[in-house]
Parts: C-alpha cells; sequence; structure tokens
C-alpha cells in the first residue's frame, strides 16, 4: 500500500484543483443536507402537530381541509354529551369548538401577511396542552395571541407582533395579548382569537370543527360512532393525526421537487467533479507507471486516488457542515399553512457525511480505473 | 415518429384503463366478528313494524319497536370496532345495484336518493352493554351481516336518539336475506 502522506501531499501539488474538488463536494454536500434538513423538517413540524388522543369532528366531504368545513355552532355541546370516553380535566370536557379562517393581518406599520387564524375558547388550552403562553395573556374579545413563529409565516417583523401592539383583521383593530409557544407544531405559526371575533369577522354562524380529546386513543371509535350516528349533523370523524398525516402527503411533491433540484444541482457539481478528477489523474499517468514499475501494484495505486479524493471530499464536507451550521441551523421556513424551523441533526449531519464519503470513493472510481488501465509500457511512454 | 406512437400507445392505455367500470366492492373486515354478539342474533323471525320512515316520527326513547330494511344509507354502514350499523328503509331509498344503470361500487350508499330522504329512511342500530355504551367488537360478518344484507331488528328506541337521528338499542335481530 501507498502511505497516506502520499496521497496528501499529491492534494496540495494543484491548488486550483483542489479547490475545484472541495468547492464542488462541498455544494453537493451542503445541498443534500439542506434538501435532507428541509424535508425532515417539513415532516416532523406536520406529523408532531396531530395528538393521537385527540379526535376532530368536521363537516363530512371536507376532510382534506378543516378550514372548508361547516358544522353546527352546537356541535361541541352536542359531542360533549353524546360521546363518551372524552377526557375531562378539572370536571371540564376536553372539547374545543373552533374556526379556522384563512385571513390576512396588518400591523400598524403597514406591513400585511396571510395567516391561519384559529377562532377558539379557553377550552382549546385542554386540547391542544402542548400550547403554552410566554408572554401575555390568553385573548380576549378584540384581542389576538400570536404564535411565536406567527411572525416568520406573516412576513412581518417580530417586533411588530408583541403583546400590547395593534393590528388589524378583516379591517377590524385587534390587540396582542400574548405570545404563544407550541413546539414543533404548525400551531406555532397561528393566530388564535377569540371564537365569538371570529364568528363575525368571518361572517359565518357555524364553526369549522370540534377537537375532542379522549382519555385514550382507542376512544376515538366513540367519536366515529357518534359521526355515524349522527346523520343528521351530516358528520366525519378523524384523528388529529391523520389529518396531518394527510396534509403531510399532501406536501410530498413539494418535498420530492426540493429533492430534484438538489439533485439536478448536485448532478451538475458531480460531472464537474469528475471532470478535474480525470483531468487530475490523467496528467499523472506517468507518474502512476512508475510507481507500478518500481513495485507498488496497480489495486495500492488505486486505493490510494480514492484516498486522495475521499480526502478532498471530506474537506469539502467538512465546509458543507460548517455552512450548514451558519446558514440554515435554526432557520424558520414558511409554507402555506405554518412555519417549520430548520435543524441540522445528527441525521443530516451524518447523511451530509455518508454523502461526502460516497462521492470521494464513486467520483474518483472511473477516472483512476481509467488512469490504470493502460499496459506498464504504454503508461510510461505516454 | 416512432417515440410519438409510443408516447400516443401509453396515452391511450392510460385513458381506456381510466374508462374501465368501477367494480362492486364491499368494505371487507379487518377482523373477524365477535362471538359475543351471537347471542343478539335470532334464526326466528321477528315481525317487521312500519318502515323506518314511518316510525321515526312517532318513536319515543324509550319505546319497543321493530324495524326491518336494509344494510345502507352510508358509504361506510359498519362502524369500526363498534356494535353499530345503518339500517335502511327500502320502501323509500333505492340502493344503486337495483337501478338499470348501476355503474356504483358502494350500491348501498344510495348516492341517488335525496339527502332528506336519506335522513328520514335511516336509522342507526346499536348493541349496548350493562353500562349503557356501544358494545366494542365487529359486528360485520356476524351470520352472514354484510352492507345490503335484509335484516329485521327489534329493540328500545335510545336515549339519545332524537327526531333526526333515530337510534335503537337492538335486543333481537334477523337476518332474513345476508
Amino acid at each position: 500500500m501507498l502511505p497516506l502522506t502520499y496521497a496528501l501531499r499529491n492534494l496540495f501539488r494543484d491548488k486550483s484543483r483542489l479547490a475545484q474538488t472541495v468547492g464542488g463536494s462541498a455544494l453537493v454536500v451542503l445541498l443534500v443536507m439542506a434538501a435532507t434538513a428541509l424535508n425532515s423538517g417539513m415532516a416532523e413540524v406536520l406529523s408532531a402537530s396531530g395528538s393521537p388522543r385527540n379526535a376532530i369532528l368536521i363537516g363530512a366531504g371536507s376532510e382534506e381541509s378543516i378550514q372548508r368545513s361547516e358544522v353546527s355552532a352546537q356541535l361541541g355541546g352536542i359531542a360533549e354529551v353524546g360521546i363518551p370516553g372524552v377526557s375531562t380535566i378539572l370536571g371540564t370536557p376536553a372539547v374545543s369548538t373552533e374556526i379556522h379562517y384563512m385571513s390576512f393581518l396588518e400591523t400598524a406599520g403597514g406591513g400585511k401577511g396571510q395567516g391561519l387564524f384559529r377562532g377558539v375558547t379557553p377550552k382549546a388550552l385542554l386540547v391542544h396542552p402542548e400550547v403554552r403562553i410566554m408572554e401575555g395573556t390568553f385573548p380576549r374579545a378584540g384581542e389576538v395571541m400570536v404564535g411565536k413563529l406567527a411572525w416568520r409565516k406573516l412576513g412581518l417583523p417580530q417586533e411588530a407582533l408583541r403583546p400590547g401592539k395593534t393590528v388589524k383583521l378583516d379591517g377590524s383593530e385587534m390587540t396582542v395579548s400574548g405570545v404563544f409557544a407550541a413546539p414543533g407544531t404548525v400551531m406555532e405559526s397561528e393566530i388564535w382569537t377569540v371564537l365569538g371575533d371570529l364568528y363575525m369577522l368571518a361572517q359565518r354562524d357555524t364553526v369549522s370543527c370540534v377537537v375532542l380529546r379522549m382519555e385514550t386513543s382507542d376512544d376515538f371509535s366513540e367519536v366515529d360512532l357518534f359521526s355515524q350516528q349522527r346523520l343528521d349533523l351530516e358528520l366525519a370523524a378523524l384523528r388529529e393525526t391523520d389529518y396531518y398525516a394527510a396534509l403531510s402527503s399532501f406536501y410530498k411533491p413539494l418535498r420530492v421537487m426540493t429533492w430534484i433540484t438538489a439533485g439536478l444541482v448536485a448532478a451538475g457539481a458531480v460531472f464537474g467533479g469528475f471532470n478535474t478528477l480525470y483531468a487530475a489523474f490523467a496528467s499523472r499517468i506517468r507518474e502512476l507507471a512508475t510507481l507500478q514499475a518500481i513495485g507498488f501494484g496497480r489495486v495500492a495505486v488505486f486505493f490510494s486516488l480514492v484516498q486522495e479524493s475521499v480526502i478532498a471530499c471530506l474537506g469539502g464536507t467538512l465546509l458543507a457542515s460548517a455552512a450548514a451550521m451558519v446558514l440554515l441551523d435554526g432557520r424558520t421556513i414558511p409554507f402555506s399553512i405554518g412555519a417549520f424551523t430548520v435543524t441540522i441533526s445528527p441525521q443530516v449531519a451524518v447523511t451530509g457525511l455518508v454523502t461526502g464519503v460516497l462521492l470521494g470513493i464513486f467520483g474518483s472510481i472511473p477516472p483512476a480505473i481509467r488512469c490504470l488501465r493502460p499496459s506498464l509500457p504504454r503508461a510510461l511512454r505516454s | 415518429m416512432k417515440t410519438i406512437a409510443t408516447i400516443s400507445a401509453v396515452l391511450l392505455a392510460v385513458s381506456l384503463s381510466a374508462c374501465k367500470e368501477s367494480q362492486t366492492t364491499s368494505s371487507a373486515p379487518t377482523t373477524s366478528p365477535d362471538p359475543a354478539f351471537e347471542k343478539y342474533f335470532t334464526d326466528e323471525e321477528i315481525p317487521a313494524g312500519e318502515p323506518i320512515s314511518v316510525i321515526r316520527s312517532s318513536a319515543k326513547a324509550g319505546d319497543e319497536i321493530s324495524l326491518s330494511g336494509l344494510v345502507m344509507g352510508r358509504e361506510k354502514v359498519f362502524v369500526d370496532n363498534r356494535a353499530s350499523f345503518i339500517l335502511g328503509d327500502p320502501t323509500t331509498l333505492t340502493p344503486c345495484n337495483k337501478m338499470s344503470d348501476d355503474h356504483c361500487g358502494t350500491p348501498w350508499d344510495v348516492c341517488c336518493d335525496d339527502k332528506k330522504l336519506k335522513l328520514e329512511g335511516t336509522a342507526s342500530i346499536q348493541i349496548v352493554g350493562e353500562d349503557g355504551r356501544v358494545l366494542a367488537g365487529e359486528i360485520r360478518g356476524m351470520k352472514g351481516l354484510k352492507e345490503l344484507s335484509k335484516v329485521t331488528v327489534s329493540g328500545i328506541v335510545a336515549e339519545q336518539s332524537t327526531p333526526d337521528a333515530l337510534i335503537i338499542n337492538a335486543t333481537a335481530i334477523h337476518i332474513s336475506e345476508p
């Protein structure tokens, strides 16, 4: 075997080629890491948004979008009495009547952004226990409480949504009463307001859904039974997890597009890298033949070339990982129903590392074979 | 030219496959019926009462009644893991397989009937335990009970039954045509 120092020394013989290999591999690794982080971030926020114990009663035929659903405003009360197995917290059944409404929010500074408004009562906190009020209070009439990431989803300055600030919803002035967190869920990008206010602003006398927190996840059958028996109410029962899983599959084409875009750019970089390595190895055919002539086997030379490429690509991986930490980690990305935070998790880092190693190995094999294929006398004369 | 021919052939194949008539499918149970429900099923005929659409207006919670009909009324007539099903009135509702131009894969959903008629012509049948809760388990498949089975039920009008949603706690179920 050739010593590792031979591969290392060779790397620095042509600094511009080294820069090309390292830069190219860094670009590929960074794209793969970005695509992995974006995909897992979006998938995680949607899967974490539903609780297995929560069931949603919505209008039959609106299973794909709560915002389109319309059910009787009295449904919450009927469900509370008619469905056994509903969780009770301090004597209060965990049943939340909600309106989900997509509209524009305007700030005093003239900023405007579209976001999801959820009209709720304080009972919403019983069915969504992950919600924590970080600042201020739960909204009263004429007030809104904003999610921690709502500013990012709305594309507004964070300062514009601090407690006490005035905002406009469909022309009505409202005050921000507080900021809430619901870690890892789409709710963190929502704006919550009082159910009564949203009846008026959305000009409706129906609600979007009723969310019930059951004693156990098996009690969903009771909600399903209720929806089947109350044919007059025209309901459909959904597990909250199933609703968000369906939303997640709705966004699958978007995630696939991320991979395709990353793949296309990466393919360009990979072919550029191939070219660089072909050129780098081809200029050393005589040198490699000499190594064989003095006793190093063809396999040993081949491994040294692969080693050289892997080291360069690992350098690129290091660069890409640093760039990912600086440019991507912690960044909030908005999408149509919310926002998610990109995290360079250990899984993403390992994906980048594996990509770098594979790139180094598979990127060097074709040029190395090409350089080592000619017979020794022919290679020595080249 | 060859490429155009290939693309045309693929498009034709796709469009022809889309034209295929839907097959009649029934929502096959994922588990077998619970043997505990067997005692509620009888081979003896139960005298059929008035049609569902008629009895609905007069039925009050606690009344003892008997109903006859077909298991139909919506796409999903059985509730997963609960002893409950929908009974439809064949005098007012027509399953799609009884129509001349039946293309429906789920004829028991009576999709061609008016929403109001469906509401008036259906009742929810359930088997309740001593605690008043509907028993857990699969009822579909018991004695051949399935979508569009002809069934006569005797039972008591449930407490939660309303004029808009008739709910019967079954005491005896007879399947005359599985």
